[in-house]
């Protein structure tokens, strides 16, 4: 069976965004408003930076609560939007930001012994 | 030159007389290690006292360092502090007088004096003409005329007269000193510790037999008598009092059944004598010694190892009664958790009249002296000997101090379980798939146990399931013998039905690889949430639900309990990964592990944020 190298993606939260300039990265912040023609919203990340991300096209203008963004960074404040997932409350009701941040900085401090 | 004034000359000839030497002063001539029967090494040296010289020297086993260290050597003058004179005897040559070594001071170190000093000649050895001194006369004649070899039952009538008129009390010797090369010797000691008479029946025949411990102020012994010395002296001897012992068989102690500091114990034997020591200041004989050995360093010692723990009682389980296997007699024990100021716990298991009188709603201090270390299931627990002595806020002063610590203790203090058989177990190690694969685990004797987190990616469920001997007791896979009736080759009987049972093959995942592994009944029934009786009947009347059931489970994170054992079945050798935990993953915990764990490796000790 042949493999298919998935690329990864790169999790990170605001004070990270700087270091990804130009870079794909995965974002995941609590939504505080969506602007009323549905392009961009406002979220605050897991270490309480607050972010703008812009979509090509309107989104769901619903989108409540936790959601996991994917997207190019722009600059520290704003990241040009691919995708979004509206993170169910069941799994981020409990949510850790701290252990998240956390983990964040460690697989940027390490490097990965498996790859 | 001033070496050879140094050396008490003559003295070898008078110690041979059984005249007494204050601090005589000699020159090793020469240091030979000999093996004795048993694994222990003994020094013989050839002494010299500038007159003569003795080759039949042995150095007491406490004093084998001082050789090994190179403290003695060839031509070192000692100064001898304390010895005694035994004869051995051997059947080809008579007997013989060996002097035992048991206390001595490097005067000058050999490679100072560096040569032989005067001309010394060999001691002609008269032994049969040794001239006994006055008060163990009686005592002391019994080893000569022994080694001529008349029948015992004359002896012993001697003996028993002899030495009940006059016991050589002058001539006592400390227990460190006794090793088999003596075969005249008294002791006075106390017996700490005294066990029931026990009896045995195996193919050699049957017998009883009880032991006892002995301490003076040099050491401990462990002393055991059989049959007619069993009956003899069992009622006898009352714990801790004081007895003069003499003559018995000394041997090298078997480790397995006794943790006493001493290489040798005692066989009483049909010469043994013991006699109540009653003019003799009881203070000044040591009680119970203990050899405490802190909770937490409980875990690196081996199973089946004997150790002795003092801790505070924190909690005792219910009395359960259960039934030996072996014997089919009905046990009764009680499990109590001792802690101490390591801040570990450790479970110690007390059986029949202790399990039943024990009382730790108190919370006393308990002082164990030889309690065997067991493993379960990957964890340590203590058990409780026939040996054991267990004593309950003893008046000494480890107590007290534990005491005094865990009254002022705060009351969320945590410890540390070393017989836990959760996460928290003290020897539960975490690893990988390929982290276990790769420390081999399972591949020793003894099973491996290990915690992972993985995923559950496959189940065989067509086979997951299978017909079992009814009987409540009875696991055994039935015979199906198509006429509605079912066959268990184990209990040999036909009954008309069968129940269900869980066995299932599964594959588990994580980063590092794959790994198939077995989970029987209990395990398999809390992952799949359901009982293997109402499994069966879904498989028999939908076999949707039924394979919804393990469906749900699929490609979760489970945080998992596993053992690895090599396993031979149809001569065919390999490695058994068997699930005896299995539960949804807690992610908080399981990250926060996680991180720890990456911390502790790559060595980041504070947050790095």
């Amino acid at each position: 069976m042949e493999s298919v190298a998935i690329p990864t993606r790169a999790f990170v939260n605001g004070s990270f965004l700087q270091k990804f300039i130009g870079k794909s990265v995965t974002l995941i912040g609590n939504v505080l408003k969506v602007s009323p023609d549905g392009i961009s919203i406002t979220m605050q990340t897991t270490d309480d930076h607050v972010v703008t991300v812009n979509f090509q096209e309107p989104i769901d203008s619903s989108l409540d609560g936790w959601a996991e963004i994917q997207g190019l960074v722009k600059d520290k404040g704003t990241v040009s939007g691919h995708s979004y997932y509206n993170l169910p409350s069941s799994i981020t009701d409990d949510f850790e930001k701290s252990q998240f941040n956390e983990a964040v900085s460690l697989i940027y401090s390490l490097s990965n012994p498996l790859k | 030159m001033e070496y050879e004034k140094m050396l008490t000359k003559g003295a070898l000839k008078s110690i041979m007389n059984n005249e007494d030497v204050k601090d005589p002063v000699m020159q090793v001539l020469g240091v030979r290690k000999i093996t004795a029967a048993g694994a222990n090494e003994r020094y013989r040296l050839l002494i010299s006292d500038g007159h003569n010289l003795n080759s039949f020297a042995m150095l007491a086993t406490q004093l084998n360092g001082m050789v090994s260290s190179g403290e003695i050597n060839e031509f070192s003058i000692l100064k001898i502090k304390r010895h005694i004179i035994s004869s051995l005897t051997d059947r080809s040559k008579g007997s013989k007088q060996v002097m035992i070594l048991i206390d001595l001071a490097v005067m000058v170190p050999g490679d100072v004096v560096g040569s032989k000093i005067g001309d010394p000649k060999p001691i002609i050895d008269n032994s049969g003409q040794i001239v006994e001194n006055g008060a163990s006369a009686s005592v002391d004649s019994i080893p000569q005329s022994n080694s001529l070899a008349k029948p015992h039952s004359v002896q012993s009538s001697i003996i028993n007269n002899g030495l009940q008129r006059d016991i050589d009390v002058s001539n006592i010797h400390p227990i460190n000193s006794l090793s088999p090369y003596q075969n005249k010797w008294t002791i006075r000691a106390r017996v700490v510790n005294k066990a029931p008479v026990r009896t045995w029946n195996n193919q050699r025949g049957e017998g009883k037999l009880f032991s006892m411990d002995l301490l003076d102020e040099s050491g401990e012994i462990r002393a055991t008598a059989f049959n007619s010395e069993c009956d003899k002296f069992f009622d006898m001897i009352e714990l801790n009092k004081v007895y003069f012992i003499t003559r018995g068989v000394i041997k090298t102690a078997n480790k397995k059944f006794s943790n006493l500091n001493n290489d040798y114990e005692l066989t009483l034997s049909n010469e043994t004598q013991i006699f109540p020591c009653h003019d003799f200041d009881d203070s000044q004989m040591p009680a119970l010694k203990f050899n405490f050995v802190p909770l937490n360093q409980v875990k690196d010692v081996d199973v089946d190892g004997i150790v002795d723990v003092i801790g505070v009682c924190q909690t005792a389980g219910e009395l359960t009664m259960l039934m030996s296997k072996t014997t089919r007699k009905e046990l009764k024990k009680r499990d109590v958790t001792i802690v101490d100021q390591s801040l570990s716990s450790v479970t110690i298991t007390l059986w029949d009249t202790q399990a039943e009188d024990f009382d730790g709603s108190l919370q006393p201090v308990i002082a164990i002296k030889g309690s065997r270390i067991r493993e379960f299931m990957g964890s340590k627990s203590l058990s409780l000997l026939v040996s054991t002595v267990m004593q309950i806020n003893p008046d000494i002063e480890e107590a007290h101090r534990l005491r005094g610590w865990y009254d002022s203790l705060p009351s969320n203090a945590e410890f540390t379980s070393i017989s836990a058989r959760s996460d928290v177990g003290g020897n539960n190690q975490f690893l990988t798939i390929k982290g276990a694969q790769l420390a081999q685990l399972g591949s020793g004797d003894k099973a491996d146990y290990y915690s992972m987190y993985s995923h559950l990616i496959f189940v065989k469920s067509e086979s997951a399931l299978y017909k079992a001997c009814p009987k409540p007791d009875c696991q055994k896979k039935v015979i199906d013998r198509n006429d509605g009736t079912y066959r268990c080759e184990k209990c040999n009987d036909e009954t008309e039905n069968f129940k269900y049972r869980l066995m299932l093959s599964a594959q588990l995942s994580d980063s590092t690889g794959n790994q198939w592994v077995t989970m029987f009944q209990e395990t398999a029934e809390s992952l799949l949430g359901t009982t293997s009786a109402e499994l069966g009947r879904l498989m028999e009347e939908s076999k949707e639900e039924y394979s919804d059931v393990f469906q749900r489970q699929m490609f979760k994170l489970f945080d998992i309990r596993a053992r690895a054992k090599m396993e031979t079945y149809n001569n065919e050798t390999r490695l058994k990964v068997s699930i005896f935990g299995i539960k949804p993953i807690d992610y908080k915990v399981a990250s926060a592990k996680l991180i720890a764990t990456i911390k502790r490796l790559s060595g980041i000790t504070t947050s790095v944020i």
